[in-house]
């Protein structure tokens, strides 16, 4: 398990979205799971073996907060990166769960190539695979 | 005196473990004094903007020059305080990880 790739799951209803982070994390080692809704990605998450999630907050059918609850449900240590405007509107929302317990953290939308880059290698401890920064 | 921010989402059980054990760090490494702000960006949302705040955790040390800025992973004390420049042998700022 530890010499697989690290699987990178973005739940994200625009596809440049999660086009970015693969681009973004190409020469990581690990894969880069895409789903564009929150339902495709629970049932993506219930395969397991996620290191990481990112999560975009505001999706149609289901949200981001309600996918946030059900992968918590599920894992309650997962890391889950909240992708969002750093704005009251959205935080609102995001304090209900805060307040519930559920533990997540946030990444400010719009998201770029070196943030990306920054938590994945942070959060994993890792550097890219090549040189290719 | 040193000082930092630390931004955070929330007052969760693993939060308040992160500021808990940053504060036995601080204390430990710098105990004539030393200023930590706490930031819930769930109640003050604009506030990140000080510090180009892009992802949480983040922990800011603002009283050097260029500032220091950690993300991620802050459980390993010691590795962090290499990063913050408080261990004797390791005073060199880190680079901004999200630069």
């Amino acid at each position: 398990m530890e010499n697989e790739p690290a699987k990178i799951l973005v739940i994200d209803d625009e596809a440049a979205i999660t086009r970015l982070f693969g681009a973004a994390l190409k020469d990581f080692d690990c894969d880069v799971v895409p789903a564009h809704s929150g339902e495709e990605g629970i049932e993506k998450f219930k395969g397991g073996g996620c290191r990481i999630v990112f999560l975009d907050l505001q999706m149609p059918a289901m949200s981001g907060i309600e996918t946030l609850r059900r992968i918590r449900r599920m894992d309650p240590e997962v890391p889950v990166y909240v992708i969002s405007g750093f704005y009251e509107k959205y935080f609102n929302q995001l304090k209900e769960v805060s307040d519930d317990g559920l533990e997540f953290e946030v990444i400010k939308k719009p998201v770029d190539t070196g943030s990306i880059r920054a938590v994945v290698g942070e959060t994993l401890g890792t550097r890219p695979a090549k040189d290719g920064k | 005196m040193d000082e930092f921010r630390l931004y955070v989402v929330g007052m969760t059980p693993k939060t308040k473990a992160l500021i808990d054990g940053l504060k036995g760090m601080l204390d430990k490494k710098l105990p004539q004094a030393y200023r930590l702000d706490v930031i819930d960006l769930l109640t003050h949302p604009d506030r990140g903007s000080v510090d180009n705040v892009i992802v949480t955790p983040t922990l800011v040390k603002t009283s050097c020059t260029p500032v220091i800025k950690i993300i991620g992973d802050m459980t390993d004390r010691r590795k962090l305080a290499g990063k913050l420049g408080l261990n004797n042998n390791d005073n060199f700022p880190v680079p901004d990880p999200t630069a």
